[in-house]
Formats: structure tokens, sequence, C-alpha cells
């Protein structure tokens, strides 16, 4: 094999022009592959480790409540952020708050999200750097949303800046709707503007983390919308989801409360009966009512009715919960009927969901036991009829799917909070098809761009077959076997392929040092998504780029099989006479 | 440079792919070194026929330094290329060291080129790219199974008992035709074959360079016992012959 090698290479260096030509062909062939793959890469890269993070998250868990998205929260259920940090793959899980309002500046309004950013969390310095890239600051700095001596620091992009015409340390309002419904007004004090990286930077204002929550009235024991970045995102982001979805599933719902009538009053636990039509069929034939069961009503156990001397038809105050000054809340409830509860169930008080549920959303809980035991004994009798922790959506296959089950939140279909736990593939599957029609591309034109490099190849190494006819029949004169010649043959174009994708992957290289050295515009520009800070990226792996190598050595043996083969098939005899 | 001393151990070296058990092994040669029966070798030319050879008889001594003669198309080149198992005949036996070489694959006629066979052709047909020493080289890379100092070593005696030991370095291209003649003769003789086949050898040549190589395939001839068989037309060098055969329309005029 060396006598091969050794006399492969000669005979490349033999015809210098032919072969820096044919070189020259492969090695910018394997440039705009390495470069295209790059860029492709790089793209991806952007859309899956950036857009996609802040966007959708690699996989999500959405938490939604009478239709609103962002600014509800899962009442005393932060152990589950907990439990879902401890997923294999999860590399961070990031509340997000995102806080719909109208945001009136010194020039004008407009709306805008505000977004809560987590200060207590220590980054590691690749977040810190990806921060940095996101969010270049113009002035003031992201560590400030903590400070104490200004009304809620925020930071907001330049070009929303510009737009409600406030500058540092000047004073905006944010009109919104807090988690328990309520119309909120509070002033943010600007502290830091960014120049956004990309086109979806530009919305956003950012407060901390703390502040977002105490102004949607979200204390530390809720759950809210979580982004989960996942190694490896492109494998393990549907897993993590279905591991999540798994965790989620949700029980029933109990409330601790007590119920007062006259000057009586009973302690106990409430549990809420779906007020969707089968449901409310299904419970009329379990329990005598005495009115329709809506709106304010209660089905008392026997035994709590005795004590509070209420009898159907009569009006009691019921409290479920606590105002933010601890003041208990109290609702008029009519008794539409009583019930025996099974063994276990204690004093079980049945109430319509709408009640219910608005209930454990909008007010602190009553201090004692969840009641969560009581109700669960209850099954046995009411099944399904007993409304859940939450209502868990099944998974998403498509962003359709997603789309559809925005509308059923939107629609509120439900009484109870809903929970729905998603991937980047759902949530953003227009912008996945769209990388995956760019590497599409990127290969065909690639491929096409080779068979015209591949069929030089062909023609130059059937013309060297021809010019070197006779020296082939002096080789096998000599005593060549005819798979030697073959083998020369396909070393040398092997070695040429070999050398060329080097030098055309060094100047890939070199390509991409200029290219994302060039800057862009973004604002305005409908490819500022691919951008990062106006800057072309480029992600080389050095997998892909040894793949790449190896494929254009691959391919072009495989073109030059052919006029090998041509070459080992001559007869000695007829190539010792071959003229020109 | 005995043909029949490390001829055995040369033989057990070779690479896998080289070891063919049809070749005999050198040194039991037969008194014969070629056998040819009623050779025949037809080309199909168009629609005709053109019969190269219409049925040889011959038998060639081993050590001899033999001269095939004749005008050209009578024949010579197909009768050595034949010979040197490069064509195959279209009836006839032909066998090269007591093997019927009209019987061997390929392959095997490959092996026995390799190991027995040298070539001098009339251009000389040096690869252009290689040095005279690694022109003189390559058929002992091919055989492989020896180190790469002893290849050089063995080529550089080669080229220094051609005349051309000051030349080694030198590309075909830089040489003369009758230095190139030497190489060539050189990178025959290198793997000790029995038998070296040279088609009209110095048609190329002016007379004094003809001779030259001429008396040095003699001088070959008579210091290593290695046959010789070179197709000529011209009658002035056929006095370093020591036998000679006549060719005219493939048939056998003179000589056996």
């Amino acid at each position: 094999m060396n006598t091969i090698l050794f006399f492969a290479y000669r005979n490349i260096l033999r015809q210098k022009r032919r072969a820096f030509l044919l070189g020259t062909a492969m090695a910018l062939g394997t440039c705009f592959l390495v470069l295209a793959s790059s860029f492709v890469a790089g793209i991806s890269q952007t859309l899956f480790d950036r857009v996609m993070t802040y966007v959708a998250g690699h996989t999500s868990v959405i938490v939604s409540d009478r239709g609103y998205l962002y600014r509800t929260a899962l009442r005393g259920h932060a152990d589950l952020k907990d439990d879902i940090e401890k997923l294999p793959h999860v590399k961070k899980v990031e509340e997000t708050i995102g806080i719909m309002c109208r945001i009136v500046g010194l020039k004008k309004s407009d709306n805008a999200i505000l977004i809560g950013v987590d200060l207590r969390k220590e980054y590691t310095k690749e977040e810190l750097e990806e921060v940095k890239d996101n969010f270049p600051m113009v002035s003031g700095a992201f560590e400030d949303l903590s400070r104490q001596d200004v009304e809620n620091p925020a930071v907001i992009s330049k070009s929303k800046a510009e737009f409600l015409g406030i500058g540092m340390g000047e004073v905006m309002s944010a009109r919104f709707q807090d988690s328990r419904g309520r119309m909120q007004v509070a002033k943010l004090t600007v502290i830091g503007i960014f120049q956004p990286s990309n086109a979806f930077m530009e919305a956003p204002l950012f407060v901390s983390l703390d502040r977002a929550k105490a102004l949607l009235d979200i204390d530390s024991t809720d759950l809210v919308y979580l982004y989960l970045t996942l190694q490896d995102p492109k494998t393990n982001a549907v897993p993590t989801a279905d591991t999540i979805q798994k965790m989620l599933a949700p029980r029933l719902a109990a409330l601790p409360g007590r119920v007062e009538f006259g000057s009586k009053t009973e302690n106990v636990v409430s549990a809420g009966i779906r007020s969707d039509s089968a449901s409310r069929a299904a419970f009329g034939k379990l329990v005598a009512l005495s009115s329709e069961w809506k709106g304010a009503v209660a089905v008392l156990p026997e035994s709590v009715a005795d004590r509070l001397g209420a009898k159907p038809g009569d009006t009691v105050k019921v409290v479920l919960g606590i105002s933010r000054s601890g003041d208990p809340i109290s609702d008029k409830v009519v008794v539409a009927g009583t019930w025996n509860p099974p063994s276990g169930s204690g004093d079980l008080v049945l109430l319509e969901e709408d009640l219910f549920q608005a209930a454990r959303s909008f007010r602190a809980r009553l201090p004692g036991d969840s009641g969560m035991a009581q109700v669960d004994a209850a099954k046995s009798v009411l099944d399904s009829l007993l409304s859940p922790q939450w209502k868990l959506m099944p998974r998403a296959r498509t962003t359709d799917d997603v789309a559809d089950q925005y509308r059923q939140i939107g629609a509120r279909e439900w009484k109870s909070p809903v929970v729905a736990v998603r991937t980047m593939y759902e949530m953003g599957e227009q912008i996945i098809k769209l990388a995956d029609a760019l590497n599409l591309i990127t290969l065909v034109a690639v491929l096409i761009l080779f068979v015209v490099v591949l069929t030089g190849v062909v023609n130059t190494l059937r013309m060297t077959v021809r010019e070197r006819t006779r020296e082939i029949g002096t080789l096998r004169s000599l005593g060549m076997q005819a798979r030697q010649v073959r083998s020369l043959f396909l070393v040398e174009t092997a070695m040429l392929a070999f050398f060329s994708s080097l030098a055309g992957t060094a100047l890939a290289f070199a390509a991409m040092v200029g290219l994302s050295r060039l800057s862009f515009p973004i604002e305005g520009n409908p490819l500022s998504m691919l951008l990062v800070r106006g800057h072309l990226v480029f992600v080389p792996g050095f997998l892909s780029t040894v793949g790449q190598i190896l494929l254009v050595v691959g391919m072009s043996v495989v073109a030059a099989w052919g006029p090998a083969a041509q070459a080992a098939k001559l007869s000695p005899a007829n190539a010792l006479r071959h003229y020109e | 440079m005995n043909s029949g001393n490390a001829v055995n151990g040369e033989f057990a070296r070779q690479e896998p792919w080289m070891r063919e058990p049809t070749i005999p092994p050198k040194g039991n040669a037969p008194m014969n070194i070629v056998e040819i029966r009623n050779l025949t070798k037809n080309y199909p030319l168009g629609n005709t026929t053109v019969h190269a050879l219409r049925g040889i008889d011959m038998d060639i001594p081993k050590g001899s330094l033999m001269s095939v003669v004749g005008p050209s198309g009578s024949g010579k080149t197909t009768l050595l290329n034949i010979i040197g198992c490069v064509d195959n005949a279209t009836t006839g036996s032909v066998k090269v060291h007591d093997q019927e070489v009209t019987a061997l694959s390929d392959r095997q006629l490959t092996n026995l080129r390799l190991n027995r066979i040298g070539f001098i052709f009339q251009t000389f047909n040096l690869v252009p790219v290689l040095t005279a020493l690694e022109n003189v080289e390559f058929p002992l890379l091919l055989q492989g199974g020896r180190s790469t100092s002893e290849v050089r070593a063995k080529a550089r005696k080669l080229l220094a008992e051609v005349g051309l030991g000051d030349h080694e370095k030198h590309k075909p291209a830089e040489l003369s035709g009758g230095q190139r003649q030497r190489v060539a003769i050189a990178r025959a003789l290198v793997t000790d074959p029995d038998l070296v086949l040279a088609d009209e050898p110095t048609a190329n040549l002016d007379s004094e360079t003809g001779e030259s190589i001429l008396q040095l395939m003699q001088k070959m001839n008579d210091e290593f016992g290695t046959t010789f068989i070179f197709s000529t037309h011209d009658a002035q060098v056929l006095r370093y012959a020591k036998s000679v055969v006549r060719i005219h329309d493939g048939r056998l005029v003179e000589g056996s």
C-alpha cells in the first residue's frame, strides 16, 4: 500500500495545473458545504438556544386560570418546580411571569410584556455570557433590577424606550390585571436600556421576578409558568415533557373552610362538583337538590346541617379563604341539599365548581389541614363529579393542537386551572420547519454543486486514464495487478480530495470569521431573527466538519470508481499498443 | 546476481496475493525456458481478421540470447507479448518455465510477469514521475517483502551495473535515450528474472548507443545466465544474438 500511496502522490504532482484546478473545484465545493452547514447549524442554534429558549423554552409547563396565561399560578404547588429541576437533562428551570400591560411613557403609550427576572439565582458564566449576548446593555445593568432606592426598577429595550419617550431614571406607569383578577397600576423606573439582539427581544420590559410576583400577588409557594432549558434539547425535549406530564397528574381538589349560619359556625372541608351539564345531571341523581345546581349553591353534610340548624333553601355563609390582609372572605351560598358523606370524608361540603375554584385561585387559603384525604374518600361515591386540582391538557403534538388548546383555554372551558406541558416542537413547529427547510435547501444546493464537481472528477480521470494508457500497460507488464491499478487511481483521487477538502475547510473557517464580522441592521430586517446582535452566526461542529471531509473524499472515490475500474480492465497488450 | 540463489527465499517473502501455487519455484528450471506449439494469434479488425501468428512452433533454451527478426507487421511484437504473458494466444500451447500460460488467470499471469519475466520496450516506457532509481526499485516494491534499504541497495547495484550509478536521482526526461534504455534494462533485471523480453530495444537509439545496449544485454546474459529474447528488424544488430529466428507474415521462416 505504501508503494501505491507514494506513486499516487507523485502522480498528483505530475500534472500540477490539472490537479490544482480540480483540487480548487473540490476545495470550493467543500468550502460551500462547510460554510452552508455551519450557517444552518448557527441558525438552528439561534432558534433553539436563543429564540426558542426565550420564546417557548425547550420544554415548558404552562399554567393558566380563567383563560389567562403568564400572570396566574397554581396555588401552593411550588414544590413541583423542585421536582422538575431534579429530572435528568434539565439544565435550568426558570419561572416565567409575563404581565401583559399598557405602558404609559412620557410621549406615547404602548402595549408591552413585563417579564420577571430571577435575580437570586446563581447564573453560570455561560448563562451570563448568553444574557450579555442577548441583551447587550446600552446603559445600566440587569443587576440594578434589585435596587431598593427606586420604585419598581425596570430594564427596557432601546427601541421601546425611544417610542415611549423615556430615558434612564425616568418613570413610566403600567396598567395590568393581577393574578386575583384585580386591575392594578404600578410605577416603573427605567434603570437599564439594552440593544435588542434580535427582533424577538424588542417587546419585553424586565423587572425582578420577586417584584413581578408581588405586582401580580403571587407568593413563593405558588407554581407559575416554567421554561426549561435542556441538555441536547432536540433529543430530550419530548421525553422530558412526557415525564413531566406524568408528574403533573392532578389529584382531587380540596379546600378547608367554614360554614356559618346564624350564630353557629362549623369547620368543614369543601370540594367542588363539576358544573358541566352531564355532571350536574349525574349529581342530581345522587343527591336530592331543592334548587338548580348553578352559581352560589352548596350541599351540606346532614350532620353539619343539623348542627347549624340549616335546611335546604336556607342561605348560609361560607368562608373559603382570606384576603391579602388576612381577613376572611365569605360568600352567601344557598343550601341546595344535604348528603351523607361516606366513611372517611368527614364533614365534606360540596360546592358548585365555579365558586369553589375561584376561591382556590383568588384567595389565600385558610390555615388547617388541606382536606385532600376526605375528598379522596368521597371518590367512591362521587367519582368523576369531583373537581380536580387542575385540568391537565393532553400532550399537544402539533402547532395546530396547541392553537386548539389555546382556544379552549381562552373559551374558559374548565373552571379549574389548566396545566399543559409543551415542547418547542409544538410551540415552534413553524420555526423548526423553517430550520429543516433551510437544511434541506442547503443540502440540495450543495449536492447539485457536488454533482458538477464530481462530473469534473469523472471527466478528468477519464482523460487521465486515456493519457496514461501506455503507462498502465507498462505497469501491468512489470507485474502490477489489475486491482492495484484501480487502487492507484482511487488513492490518487482520494488524496487529492482529502487535501483539497482540508484546504476548503480552512477557507470556510476564514470565510466564517470574515462573514461573522459583518454587521446587519436588526430593525425592520425580516432576517433579524437569524442574527445575533446584527451578526451572522456560524456553528461549525468538529464531527460534522470531519463528516463533510469524509463525504467529499467518499463521493470523489465513488465518482472515480468507474474510470479506475476502466483502467484496471485494460489488457496489458492493448494498453502497450495504445498511441494518442 | 545469480537468479538461482535467493529465489526461494524471495518467494517465501511475497505478499499473500502474490503466492500462486501454479508457478513453480525458481531453481527447478527445465532445459527450455519457453516451449511453443502451433501458436496462432488472430486480431479482429473491423469485419476482417488479422492473422498475426499462423502456427508457431519453437523452443527457447534457458540462457539463450535470441533475436527474433522480421519486417514490421511480421508478428514479432505479438510473439514477444504472448511469451511475456501480456497477450493471449488464440490457439496453441505456450509454456514458460514449464508452465502452460494459456491456462492461467490474469492474476497468475501478472504474478508470473512480476517474478519471472523482465521487459524492455522500444520506447523505454519508464515511469516519468519516478527517478531512475525509483523506476528500478518499482518492481521490487510491487513484489513486497523487502525492507526499503534492501530494495534501495539492490536497485542501486543494478543501476551501477548499467553504468548509471551517478544518475539515480534523474527523472527519465533528464536522461538521454541510451541512458533511459539502460535504466529500463536495470528495471527488467532487478527482480532476477529467468527471462527478459526486449521489443526492438535499439529502434529508438542511434547505432552507437544501440550497440552499447546490446553489449550490455550480452554482458548480462554472459554474467547472470539470464535468457534474453529481443526483436529487431535491423540486420546490423544480429551479431550480438547467439541464435536467431526469422518471422514473416506470422510464420517462422528460419530457426526454431
